[in-house]
């Protein structure tokens, strides 16, 4: 297949996907405990109020009809109304996803370069202490609860050294910085864990591979080698492994967000729970999934754009 | 993934995760003998105790013994792990054995189920599904029964829809066997080896989930002694007692870290290559 059809096609295959999560969004809210109408309008309004609320929403109508009403609210990107915040819902997940894409962003990048860091020392000391050290914190790292991790570092960096704020989100780009870094940091910890397995094993490989030899026997210098020939065709399969964690990094945030108090989605979702705001967790479930869904669609379409030979 | 010859010796990783996971697995067991105080004891003379004698781990804000709720917490992560894997495997190996061998429809449309669960954040999904249930572990493990064998079944069907044009298979029909001797003795036991692999380090993700989970409140419910939960409740008094939240932590890693060797070492074995 020509990779321009593939650029065609590949949205279409999204489709099935997209009503997929629809539909379970749709069933996490029907199946949720309690009558809609009671919490609405509370136990003592009289039983036909009750009745013209519910064909006012739908919801004396069949499953099926309500679910194409939940469609075309989601259309029109209608989420509901937040009981709590007393807003509707798109406008309230609407304030709180600055914060999740900016420490989702930040955590990526540090975690980049941890990786890059950690697996260029290894790769390059094979069999070595340095090696086998990092060879450990990968291992370990793999099983590193985020939550305990991110309470570790507030215990040293903030009890102890009262470098890092406890909790927040910070005013302003440097600020933010500051107040995110360790919530970064944390997520950053356990991704670079996952990725620089893949990473040093493919910068080995490399390393022992024709085109670096030919390099070399053409009297390129040994740091030219390592950076121009061997790191750059190493990053692909780490760059792929990072669009297939998409998901685990955004299951990271929420945790991560709500042990910092960070006022972004994740956190907004754990105390949307305990506040019984049952339109505010489902919501911010489908923004998540279709989030994860189109970016890993732009990773697909960028990938196939930059290496010609991935021809799906 | 690729399935190669096993090899005799065992790896230095099976072995070191072995000996970790029996260690707590008897620890677990043995916790009614070995704590040195009952879990769940007040104790209004020792609140907030320091690691030292006879607290060798300190105390919480009840003057419960960390070391105690550690060890008899550890039969709870454990039992989380392990039942938090094998219904998922059960049902993933099961879905994905029939999807690969039959094909067709039933194959499509499993195919379209997996593409939507995966498509969700993992953690996001299991709370979402969590609120619809309750809280607790029952609706953790239910949780995890709808969304969890999906890379069971995705692991297990890529094997077998490559196993089934094998020549034993074709000579299984010849003799005249049936489709499900086929399927079952044949085909699944040469297809699981990945699956295997793959359940050592979902244990792994599963502990941190449940941990997570119990931390952010919606997993097992105090008085209980589990690991996430003791952290979350160390939480408060971080600033004046460090003991309550490091120690849980450093029993999870420890207890990860078996499985995470656990599972390297058998891949190693069994030849599977991730």
């Amino acid at each position: 297949m020509n990779r321009y059809r593939f650029v065609l096609l590949r949205p279409l295959q999204l489709v099935p996907v997209l009503i997929g999560i629809s539909l379970v969004s749709f069933l996490l809210i029907h199946a949720l405990p309690g009558d809609p109408v009671r919490t609405l309008v509370g136990m003592r309004a009289p039983p036909d109020v009750v009745e013209r609320i519910r064909a006012y929403y739908g919801l004396d109508q069949p499953v099926i009809v309500q679910y194409f009403y939940f469609l075309r609210s989601l259309a029109e990107g209608e989420l509901g109304r937040s009981v709590v915040y007393r807003m509707p819902v798109s406008d309230l997940l609407a304030s709180r996803a600055g914060p999740t894409l900016f420490l989702l962003v930040y955590a990526t990048l540090l975690g980049i370069v941890l990786t890059i860091a950690l697996s260029v020392t290894a790769a390059r000391n094979r069999g070595r202490w340095p090696d086998q050290t990092i060879r450990a914190f990968s291992t370990i790292g793999l099983g590193f609860p985020s939550f305990w991790i991110g309470l570790m570092l507030i215990l040293v960096f903030s009890v102890r050294l009262g470098l890092f704020p406890v909790s927040g989100a910070g005013q302003g780009f440097v600020d933010r910085l500051h107040h995110l870094f360790l919530p970064a940091f944390t997520i950053a910890l356990a991704l670079s864990a996952v990725l620089t397995r893949t990473l040093r094993a493919s910068l080995i490989e490399q390393m022992d591979a024709d085109h670096v030899t030919a390099a070399r026997s053409r009297g390129v210098g040994d740091k030219d080698v390592f950076w121009r020939h061997v790191v750059p065709n190493s990053l692909i399969p780490t760059i792929n492994l990072l669009g297939v964690n998409l998901g685990w990094l955004i299951s990271g945030t929420v945790v991560v967000e709500t042990v910092f108090s960070v006022p972004g989605l994740g956190f907004l979702m754990t105390s949307s729970i305990f506040a019984r705001d049952y339109m505010t967790v489902q919501a911010i479930t489908l923004v998540f999934a279709l989030a994860t869904v189109l970016i890993t669609f732009l990773v697909d379409v960028v990938t196939v754009a930059l290496d010609p030979r991935v021809r799906m | 993934m690729r399935a190669g010859a096993p090899r005799r010796r065992w790896p230095p990783a099976l072995k070191a995760g072995l000996a970790i996971t029996l260690a707590w697995v008897a620890l677990a067991l043995l916790a009614d003998v070995i704590a040195p105080f009952p879990p769940n004891d007040h104790n209004m003379q020792a609140i907030l105790h320091p690691p030292g004698r006879p607290h060798w781990l300190g105390t919480d804000n009840f003057g419960r013994d960390v070391l105690s709720r550690i060890l008899h917490g550890a039969r709870v992560d454990l039992l989380m792990g392990v039942v938090g894997v094998l219904i998922p495997f059960v049902i993933g190996v099961t879905l994905g054995a029939v999807a690969g061998y039959f094909g067709g429809i039933v194959d499509a449309i499993l195919m379209r189920i997996l593409d939507v669960v995966l498509a969700f954040p993992w953690l996001v999904l299991l709370m979402a599904i969590i609120v619809v249930l309750g809280p607790g572990l029952k609706s953790f493990f239910i949780a995890l029964a709808l969304v969890g064998w999906v890379s069971y079944a995705r692991l297990v069907r890529a094997q077998v829809l490559v196993i089934r044009s094998a020549d034993y298979v074709a000579a299984g029909r010849s003799l005249g066997y049936s489709t499900g001797r086929i399927l079952w003795r044949h085909v699944l036991p040469n297809a699981i080896a990945p699956a295997i692999v793959f359940a050592m380090s979902d244990v792994v993700l599963v502990i941190l989930a449940g941990s997570a989970i119990s931390y952010l409140g919606f997993g097992v419910q105090p008085p209980t002694a589990e690991w996430g939960l003791m952290i979350s409740e160390g939480q408060s008094f971080i600033f004046t007692a460090w003991w309550m939240t490091t120690f849980p932590g450093i029993a999870l890693v420890l207890l990860a870290l078996g499985f995470s060797l656990l599972a390297d070492g058998l891949a190693e074995y069994l030849g599977v290559r991730e």
